[in-house]
């Protein structure tokens, strides 16, 4: 899976439930800051939803890392080549 | 186990007005790490419970080094229960800042301490307090040798949760709940997350929170009256194996024969449970003669028939027996527990009286035991020497109930039955088996005030309140003390605080002399008027109009009975 368009539709669905606001639209360029909702409880369960979505593991590191759109689909598509 | 996500989130975002017909009880939650997920797990794992919880979190709060900054807020918020959440990881660290040479001390200055933060709690506090016990973590320093040597960590951790069983014996108001036992039941890998624990220092795995919030809850649970009273044993392949009525009573596998020893350790288990007061109960599809026959005559049965309360084999459906056995013990059908082999008899059951608890059971019987400990039933927060005997009530009870069918009428049969009473005020004695009595009935129970011994105890001093017990006889035995009465006090008259009475006194008329004794307090006291309220819950719908029915008006909300106007009511009840 290398299409970012792909992957941030999925996030979209995701964050959409986990922040439960069907109004978020997310482009490669969010951040946590522009989302209200994307506390530090949110961003563990949308951790957990994203491993289990895209089949990854996300390290104890890579955690506090994912704080942008950007860098989530960064580390998906690394994950996801490796692991396929 | 283990919840979803999106629950996770529905929960967070609850409507408390949602809940308004649940009973609330205000949570102070502290933990030594984040305390969010926690207070949504309990939150969640109460809503399922039927109990609504109000939580105020205190999170990164080590205990044992003191909260005198957070008292203040404790105490203003008056919480019925504080949840102290302490994880083994935080206490590995501050063992490891302590000097090699003070290492051997380590559990005692950790109780030290913590029993000082108990009593400064106490000091200013009347409600209940629940602290885990603490999982091990082997860090393997000193591998086996750790069991010879006291500074070890392996030897500390296990001397603190000894220690802390040995205080919460001597804290009435302190309760255990036990993670220990999670952790040898589900596994450090089931337990653990680490990769959440370093970076946002949440101490268990999301998956595992229901299950740690469950333990914690299974004691306000037990001590809000939802506990386990009755078993309801099936016979054939659950008691011992085969069927007795194609085998006979020589070749059923009990004891010796085949895999006897599955069922005799079954049996030890059941027995067990009666010791502690829980009534044995038989539902089996059979001749009575034949079931009853291995209870009596076989020589390897670890029951005996006395150990059985009722005792029910016949070719009824199972539905139906299990509706008899309620309505003579007179207890809920949430508070029994129905253990059948046969997947067919426990899905008929369960659709006619959904809230019995009726657990599936592994194919095989060698894992029936195993798995039947580990769902924890029969959590209770107390037991009294009568638990012991309260199967001899029931059999008891049984007697009385075959002969109502003789008599014609229900005032020539309490008549026969020859009741006697004995009122008394609470004592240092009878204390403990009236506080039992506040936190198990639900029935006759018209304002469900839960009175702790300690309670009690208060009340007995505070010239405020008036009380008395009554207990019961008649010509088959004890009843024991099957009612307390609490009365305040308040402008010129009395005010009905706590009124419960024993399922097991109900359709005596005891409920006649209990309000004869009120008024007669109220004359001998000189006050003007009694009043009465009744708090409806789902259980206790049969006293709704035990004030009506006794001359009361209504009044704001409340009942008013103006003394003159009442007349005193007859009974069949003699005073001791």
């Amino acid at each position: 899976m290398t299409d970012n368009k792909e992957i941030i539709r999925r996030l979209k669905k995701i964050f959409r439930q986990v922040l439960n606001n069907n109004q978020i639209n997310l482009t490669i360029n969010t951040t946590n800051d522009e989302l209200e909702q994307w506390d530090s409880l949110n961003h563990i369960i949308l951790i957990l939803e994203i491993e289990k979505y895209f089949s990854i593991k996300i390290t104890a590191g890579e955690i506090t890392e994912l704080k942008s759109i950007r860098v989530i689909c960064d580390l998906i598509n690394k994950k996801v080549s490796k692991e396929v | 186990m283990g919840f979803s996500l999106k629950q996770f989130i529905d929960i967070k975002n609850i409507d408390d007005n949602h809940y308004d017909n649940l009973i609330t009880k205000k949570i102070v939650l502290i933990c030594d790490s984040t305390s969010q997920l926690l207070a949504i797990g309990l939150k969640k794992c109460s809503l399922e419970k039927g109990l609504n919880l109000d939580i105020v979190e205190f999170p990164y709060i080590i205990i044992e080094q003191g909260i005198e900054n957070i008292l203040t807020d404790v105490f203003n918020y008056s919480p019925d229960y504080i949840i102290i959440n302490c994880s083994t990881q935080k206490i590995l660290n501050q063992y490891y800042n302590v000097e090699l040479s003070n290492r051997s001390n380590f559990s005692e200055n950790w109780l030290i301490s913590f029993q000082s933060i108990i009593s400064l709690i106490n000091n200013n506090y009347k409600g209940q307090i629940i602290i885990n016990n603490l999982m091990e973590i082997d860090d393997n320093v000193f591998g086996n040798f750790a069991n010879k040597i006291k500074q070890s960590f392996k030897y500390q951790i296990r001397d603190i949760n000894l220690r802390l069983m040995g205080l919460s014996q001597n804290i009435s108001n302190l309760h255990i709940a036990d993670h220990l036992s999670l952790q040898y039941q589900f596994g450090n890998k089931v337990i653990n997350q680490p990769k959440f624990h370093y970076s946002y220092d949440i101490a268990y795995n999301i998956d595992f929170i229901p299950t740690i919030s469950n333990s914690f809850l299974n004691i306000i649970t037990v001590m809000n009256g939802h506990f386990k009273k009755c078993l309801i044993l099936d016979l054939d392949n659950t008691l011992w194996g085969g069927i007795i009525g194609d085998v006979g009573i020589e070749n059923i596998e009990i004891g010796s024969l085949g895999i006897g020893k599955v069922y005799s350790d079954i049996q030890r288990w059941a027995l067990e449970l009666k010791q502690r007061g829980i009534i044995l109960a038989i539902c089996s599809k059979n001749e009575e003669e034949i079931a009853k026959k291995p209870f009596l005559n076989h020589p390897e049965m670890i029951l005996k028939l006395d150990d059985i309360s009722i005792f029910i084999a016949n070719r009824i459906n199972k539905a139906e027996n299990i509706q008899s056995i309620k309505e003579t013990l007179n207890i809920s059908y949430d508070s029994m527990v129905f253990i059948d082999d046969n997947e067919h008899e426990r899905n008929i059951v369960s659709e006619c009286h959904p809230d019995i608890t009726i657990p599936n059971l592994p194919s095989d019987p060698s894992n029936y035991l195993d798995h039947l400990r580990s769902l924890n039933l029969f959590e209770t927060v107390s037991t009294t020497e009568i638990d012991n005997s309260r199967h001899e009530q029931y059999q008891k009870e049984y007697q009385r109930v075959k002969e109502k069918l003789v008599f014609k009428n229900k005032t020539e049969y309490l008549k026969n039955l020859g009741l006697t009473a004995k009122i008394n005020e609470l004592n240092d004695f009878n204390i403990p088996r009236a506080s039992q009595l506040t936190l198990r009935s639900n029935q006759f129970n018209l304002r469900t005030i839960r009175y702790s011994i300690d309670d009690l105890k208060n009340i007995t001093r505070d010239s405020k309140y008036i009380n008395f017990t009554i207990e019961l006889s008649d010509k088959f035995g004890n009843y024991g003390l099957i009612c307390i009465v609490i009365l305040e006090k308040k402008n010129n008259g009395l005010f009905i605080d706590s009124w419960v009475l024993s399922c097991r006194a109900f359709d005596r008329q005891v409920e006649l002399l209990t309000m004869n004794y009120i008024v007669k307090i109220a004359k001998a006291n000189n006050f003007k008027n009694i009043r009465g309220q009744y708090i409806p819950t789902s259980k206790n719908k049969m006293v709704k109009n035990i004030f009506k029915n006794s001359g009361f008006t209504s009044k704001n909300e409340q009942w008013e009975l103006n003394l003159n106007d009442y007349k005193s009511k007859k009974c069949d009840i003699a005073l001791n």
